[in-house]
């Protein structure tokens, strides 16, 4: 997601109403890993990626042990989409 | 969560609990029901995305006390609730090649070949490979965490000595990283086993800093040179002298040669940037050039102003000409 816009940990706090410490725990167990990882800045996909968690811990009741499992799971699932729908068209 | 709610519709039977369900069966019934028609769970299905968002709305309505009270007397706000920011589910923003978490599980997987061997020959060897299927895709077992790549500035000076340093990443993690002495510009330290934990038991991931290296102030590198502009007195270019000269390691003495000019270059061997021989091999240092520039003293003494007045009738030149320049 090169070239799109980034925000400052407190921008996102601010805009999607993420706590400071959510974020913080988010990226310190490398669910997320901001697009910008020395400037700590997040792009589209991280703030998605945050919003999943939210739903899947406060609204879902995922707890922690399970929260990167769903993550690599749904990645897995979201490549191969993504190769699949490739490679059909490649070969259509 | 952002949703907009859909059309009023009795968030009991969209939730399919009875008007008298505790909140607790509420709860769960949402729960069982957003689980399977959650967006990310069916990327792309329009009728999953209509069907959370309705069973996102009757939650809306009825998921707390305080709001299922205001629904069951009819006092509840129809209007669309969406929470703040916006943006799209995960998977509309995985949807290509500059996907990164996506992207990053892929690495090592040849996606073009695992789906010719499963449907290959499902399509009548569509891409002309006909013979027998090859084994079906990798099985995931124990997998390696994530990599993680970071820059760390030098300074240069740290590179001709070697130090450790303590750096934090944005995981709160601290390493203690040595600088080996020779390291050059963009290479990358790695640190087994300091990235992303691993998964199904599998060794976490690596964490590569990449080293940027910058010179110290004064100085300005060229290549494996380093160069430094460095002011000398009418007298000292004239007569010639013996003077201190800064170098990143400390000060050495220099011969100017007489007659020395502005833009005359003395080279101090040995003195620069390491980089890598390119016969030997070998890691080497580049060489410091002292760039001479003849300063006249801020105020001007009488005797020399005399003596130059003496001395000028008869005695002028033209530095601008090429004769002048050569000269230098």
């Amino acid at each position: 997601m090169t070239g799109t816009k980034s925000y400052a940990l407190a921008e996102v706090s601010e805009i999607w109403g993420f706590e400071h410490a959510y974020v913080v725990h988010c990226v310190r167990s490398h669910w997320v890993v901001p697009a910008e990882p020395i400037e700590v800045r997040f792009d589209e996909e991280d703030v998605a990626r945050l919003k999943l968690i939210r739903e899947l811990q406060t609204e879902l009741g995922v707890n922690d042990d399970a929260i990167p499992i769903i993550l690599h799971l749904l990645d897995q699932l979201n490549y191969i989409r993504v190769s699949s729908e490739d490679w059909e068209k490649r070969s259509a | 969560m952002t949703i907009l709610m859909a059309t009023p519709k009795n968030p009991y039977e969209t939730l399919g609990v009875k008007q008298s369900a505790t909140q607790d069966e509420i709860r769960n019934a949402y729960r069982k029901q957003a689980k399977k028609h959650h967006p990310d769970l069916n990327p792309g299905s329009k009728a999953a995305e209509a069907k959370f968002k309705d069973l996102a709305g009757a939650y809306e309505l009825i998921g707390t006390p305080e709001e299922r009270t205001k629904f069951d007397r009819g006092d509840f706000d129809q209007a669309p609730h969406q929470q703040p920011g916006g943006g799209p589910f995960y998977y509309e923003t995985q949807n290509g090649p500059g996907a990164r978490y996506s992207q990053s599980f892929g690495e090592g997987v040849d996606a073009e070949d695992l789906f010719e061997s499963l449907f290959g020959n499902a399509r009548g060897g569509a891409r002309g490979r006909g013979g027998p299927r090859k084994p079906s895709g990798p099985e995931k077992g124990p997998q390696k965490g994530n990599d993680e790549s970071y820059q760390m500035q030098v300074d240069l000076r740290d590179t001709i000595t070697g130090v450790e340093r303590q750096i934090t990443l944005p995981s709160g993690k601290t390493l203690s990283v040595k600088i080996p002495v020779g390291v050059l510009d963009g290479n990358k330290l790695r640190f087994a086993g300091q990235g992303g934990p691993g998964l199904s038991g599998g060794p976490a991931g690596d964490v590569f800093v990449e080293v940027k290296i910058k010179a110290p102030e004064n100085f300005t590198q060229k290549d494996s040179d380093l160069l430094l502009e460095f002011p000398i007195s009418l007298y000292e270019a004239v007569l010639g002298a013996e003077v201190k000269v800064p170098t990143i390691e400390g000060s050495v003495m220099m011969k100017i040669p007489p007659h020395a000019n502005t833009g005359k270059r003395l080279r101090i061997p040995g003195k620069g940037v390491f980089h890598k021989d390119p016969v030997s091999g070998m890691k080497v240092r580049g060489d410091q050039i002292v760039l001479l520039k003849i300063v006249l003293p801020k105020s001007m003494d009488p005797e020399l102003e005399a003596a130059i007045l003496k001395s000028a009738p008869g005695h002028s030149y033209n530095p601008r000409s090429e004769e002048s320049e050569s000269a230098a």
